[in-house]
């Protein structure tokens, strides 16, 4: 018993201490004082592998790959190339900017060296020069020499132009509208230019153009695919080994667009006729008729939804080269199909789309597109339509320069189109 | 004397006893409440750290936004109802006070003057013959550097020629809110300058707009700032000026995470309740710019100790005031807000954001604060942040009882500082505030048991535990309609639930005995209460207190939920 008893005791003398430390719940001051306080943490130490297990996370990784390139459009190199004003006081420079050169060329930069006074006379002078991802290239020598003002022909110019440009690989699946997407292969062309025309702004909205044009296009083997002229052997295929053309072209339009305040409106209606005639190699001479009609019909009054509706309708009369016939299958035509999925001496093109503002800067767009080939204006008919569709995103970072993704379908394929400032 | 000895057949059982008093022991064991967290130890000097956008929008909203949906844990926390609770929750469910935080006004009500005081420490800037440190003439909000005349320096910031007033009110008000409910921030000060007196310092800079070069400042750039900022009808200017917050500025804390070169922070900043519950007071008061650059840690020397205080700043965009007061949607969306863009392409634009709505202007001084079309539960700040959603209903309840203890005197005595010029602009804030108030409560404490300021006293023969009921006290739900049930649990005892309409428990003499037996003398006893109002009831708040038939003192170990 008197063991026992100990043993009680000495329990009691073991625990009975630990129990003293606790201490009586009470309220802080409200200003507690960092000195007189016992230096307690509510925590031992940090969470066990937290910073761990934050260094291994992939997406602290892609934070880390961000981060440079963010900072730096924030407040940057790149913020400053963004937010660069143009100084319009300059008279002569380079701009450098991003671009293409038209259907399948990919992107690449763009640099431009200007004058805006050449000579004192007030003579632009301008020479784009462009080498996308996929090899195009296109460098040009533009001049606008002002020859009136501020009369009934407001800004009367003469132009005159020269260029290069190299077309790396275009597809080609064959002429006409039933032409198969795998009959596919590829061409090159290399064209060589020079024009010279006046152009005017009858007013605010009206533009009139005529000019004359020396082409010399050569067609050699693409940079990659199947070449054309290899699979094509005996086959027909007008211009299969170039052309050198002159062109007389005279062209007039109405355009209201108003691509600001991140919206469109307005309209464009634009003809253009033109005569082309072999002045060297082939023998083609053809009329072609060109018609482009975009209109913006907002549905409510602060432009949040759109109707947007295009219409572009060519037909050529007389022999064509290939190279030269109004294509289907690009970013303003059908754009669920292949690049230059469908030629010939006609083509029709018509879209319909549906805009709408999903936040600020950012629209979306569903669209369907429909278009034919033919040989003739003739030869169009309702039953012969190609449909593409699909969504486009608008996402305005600065308020007239929208850049466009456009995701179209078709019953053959997919394609995702990429558009910095689009037309439409 | 004689010596007690231990043979080998008795050492076993008696370290089998001993170790059984340990455990039970540690069962019942609550450690002191704690009501400071000392993160004020001596730290050597941290690199000052950057923010800009990149933070709150694309690691903020996106990275760690992204990482949290893909926090599989997390999400079967979630489900089972079992959330992350805060780290820094003291043994009585609050937060104590660190260098991030100071229990203030809700544990102990501040006096009416010191509500008005605010963090304000002297008389304030004297602005004639200020000289100018250094300007930022152009942007959003101008604002410049002063020397004042007792050599003080502060940030001066003007309000919009369109709304005088607005901004400098909503920022003097919102920072005694903020410094009362226990953040710290600057010393902010509404004051007024007369242009005139300014004097420019000397290599005084600023960046040429159009050359983009940097230039000397000059007196015509000051009148091109002040061209735009709002006068007062004797022709000076009303300005806030904030004063410089004292110690060496190591740029802003990160919304999640923790600082690597400071090692008094040991809690991430995601689970500390007070930066969570930062969403529910932000949405009390419309303070949607909440991003990480809106705060700024201080390397301060307090007491021989340099470390960091952990600071608010920037408060001109709440109260429904701001740059754009007319904008509806803050408070309302996310600045990029993906739920608001899904619906507008899922609805192909039929849906109407809030961003395409204007809001109605109360007044050219009040903005658009307002408490129609508020809804607490879905209050956003301008960018989402893991620390706002992490919140939990007990987070939002500890905030709910911080903004509980600001009646409606508390409100005017502070929103008089704002000096409006039109009396009823108080009165519409303070109505504003109350109202937003009420519909806080009536939101996050419908989610909990709501009880609140437990205390024990002898009752007879036994104890009585008494507890306010804060959605009774503030008229919320139909008192006739509210019952508590709760049980008493004991070592090896369970009462049997019962129920009660008042708030107060009564547990007699026997049934503390019964608790208490077999336990240790001074062994915690638990009781559990339910709140019951109509059909819902919440989940149990556990209460732990000491009673011994012999002392006649009470003492509250620990209060428990979740």
């Amino acid at each position: 018993m008197s063991k026992i008893c100990r043993l009680i005791l000495f329990t009691i003398f073991v625990t009975a201490p630990l129990a003293e430390v606790r201490a009586q719940e009470s309220l802080p001051d409200a200003e507690p004082a960092t000195t007189s306080e016992p230096e307690q943490r509510i925590v031992e130490g940090r969470p066990a592998l937290y910073s761990f297990k934050r260094v291994i996370n992939p997406f602290t990784w892609l934070e880390a790959g961000l981060r440079p390139v963010a900072r730096s459009a924030e407040s940057g190199f790149i913020h400053r190339l963004a937010t660069r004003k143009s100084n319009p006081d300059k008279t002569s420079g380079i701009r450098f900017g991003f671009g293409g050169t038209g259907t399948g060329s990919g992107m690449g930069p763009v640099v431009t060296p200007f004058h805006r006074d050449f000579l004192g006379r007030g003579i632009e002078v301008e020479v784009p020069l462009v080498y996308t991802h996929r090899a195009y290239q296109s460098y040009q020598v533009q001049g606008r020499i002002p020859l009136g003002s501020e009369n009934f022909v407001q800004r009367l110019r003469l132009e005159l132009g020269a260029g290069y440009s190299s077309r790396a690989a275009d597809d080609f699946f064959g002429i006409g509208n039933d032409s198969r997407s795998d009959d596919e292969s590829s061409f090159r062309t290399v064209t060589r230019e020079a024009s010279a025309g006046f152009a005017a702004e009858l007013n605010d909205d009206w533009k009139a153009g005529l000019r004359g044009v020396y082409r010399n296009v050569g067609v050699t083997n693409p940079t990659t695919g199947d070449s054309l002229q290899d699979q094509a052997g005996s086959v027909s295929v007008p211009g299969l080994f170039g052309a050198t053309m002159g062109s007389a072209a005279f062209s007039i339009g109405r355009d209201t667009q108003v691509r600001e305040d991140f919206a469109f409106k307005g309209s464009l209606d634009q003809l253009e006729v033109s005569f082309n005639d072999s002045v060297g190699k082939g023998d083609f001479r053809y009329w072609r008729y060109r018609l482009t009609s975009q209109h913006f019909i907002p549905l409510t009054n602060d432009n949040r939804k759109v109707i947007a509706f295009r219409a572009l309708l060519e037909t050529n009369r007389g022999r064509v080269p290939f190279f030269d016939m109004p294509f289907l299958g690009s970013q303003q035509t059908l754009r669920g199909f292949e690049s230059f999925r469908f030629r010939d001496r006609t083509a029709l093109a018509l879209t319909l789309e549906y805009r709408y503002r999903i936040w600020p800067r950012i629209d979306a767009g569903l669209f369907v597109d429909e278009g034919q080939v033919a040989p003739e204006l003739g030869d169009l008919g309702l039953d012969r339509f190609h449909t593409g569709y699909g969504a486009r995103l608008f996402v305005w970072p600065k308020p007239n320069t929208p850049i466009s993704i456009d995701y179209g379908r078709s019953r053959e394929t997919w394609r995702l189109h990429v558009s910095f400032k689009p037309r439409f | 004397m004689r010596e007690i000895t231990f043979k080998g057949k008795t050492v076993a059982p008696l370290l089998a006893l001993l170790l059984f008093g340990l455990i039970c022991f540690a069962e019942v064991r609550f450690s002191e409440v704690l009501w400071l967290d000392f993160d004020m130890k001596d730290i050597s000097e941290p690199k000052e750290r950057d923010s800009g956008l990149f933070d709150p929008f694309v690691k903020g909203q996106f990275i760690e936004g992204t990482k949290q949906q893909l926090d599989a844990p997390r999400w079967v926390r979630r489900i089972a109802g079992r959330p992350k609770q805060a780290s820094n929750v003291n043994q009585v469910d609050e937060v104590p006070s660190s260098s991030w935080y100071t229990n203030r006004h809700r544990i102990r009500r501040m006096t009416l003057d010191a509500l008005e005081r605010g963090p304000n420490k002297g008389p304030g800037p004297m602005l004639s013959n200020a000289v100018i440190t250094s300007a930022k003439p152009s942007g959003v909000t101008p604002g410049m550097m002063l020397k004042d005349a007792r050599g003080d320096s502060y940030l001066v910031k003007f309000d919009n020629a369109n709304y005088p007033n607005l901004q400098s009110g909503a920022e003097v008000i919102i920072t005694k809110i903020l410094y009362a409910a226990g953040y710290n921030v600057p010393e902010n000060y509404v004051a007024y300058l007369d242009a005139e007196s300014l004097k420019i310092g000397d290599d005084v800079q600023i960046t040429d707009r159009t050359t983009g070069k940097k230039r000397q400042l000059t007196k015509d750039d000051i009148d091109e700032m002040l061209r735009r900022a709002a006068r007062t009808p004797d022709g000076r200017y009303r300005v806030l000026a904030s004063k410089v917050l004292p110690g060496k500025a190591k740029g802003p804390f990160t919304q999640v995470g923790l600082r690597a070169d400071d090692p008094n922070d040991l809690i991430p900043h995601e689970h500390r309740r007070e930066l969570r519950g930062l969403r529910v007071i932000g949405s009390w008061v419309n303070n949607w710019d909440l991003k990480e650059a809106q705060s700024l840690d201080i390397y301060v020397e307090e007491n021989g100790r340099k470390f960091l205080r952990h600071y608010l700043l920037d408060f001109g965009s709440a109260l429904g005031a701001a740059d754009h007061p007319d904008e509806y949607y803050h408070g309302r969306e996310y600045g990029f807000d993906v739920g608001g863009i899904a619906r507008e392409i899922v609805t192909l634009g039929i849906h109407e954001s809030a961003n395409e709505k204007v809001a109605t202007l109360i007044s050219s001084e009040v903005g658009s604060f307002t408490s129609q079309d508020f809804d607490p539960g879905n209050w956003k700040p301008t960018f989402p942040s893991v620390m706002f959603s992490n919140l939990t209903d007990l987070d939002a309840f500890w905030a709910v009882r911080v903004i509980l203890s600001f009646h409606e005197d508390d409100l005017r005595q502070i929103v008089r500082t704002a000096e409006y010029s039109d009396e009823r602009s108080n009165d519409y804030i303070v109505r504003t505030l109350m109202e937003r108030r009420q519909m806080i409560a009536r939101h996050w404490l419908g989610k909990v048991d709501a009880l609140s300021d437990f205390s024990i006293r002898q009752s007879g023969n036994g104890v009585a535990v008494a507890f306010r009921d804060l959605m009774n006290d503030e008229r919320l739900a139909v008192q006739d309609r509210t019952k508590y049930t709760y049980e008493i649990r004991g070592t090896s005892y369970k009462s049997t639930k019962k129920a009660v309409a008042r708030p107060e428990i009564t547990i007699d003499r026997e049934t503390l005995g019964a608790a208490t037996e077999r336990g240790r003398i001074d062994t915690p006893i638990e009781v559990r209460i339910w709140a019951h109002r109509g059909n819902f009831t919440s989940d149990p708040v556990r209460i732990h207190f000491d009673w011994s038939p012999n002392r006649g003192t009470f003492s509250i170990r620990r209060i428990a939920r979740g």
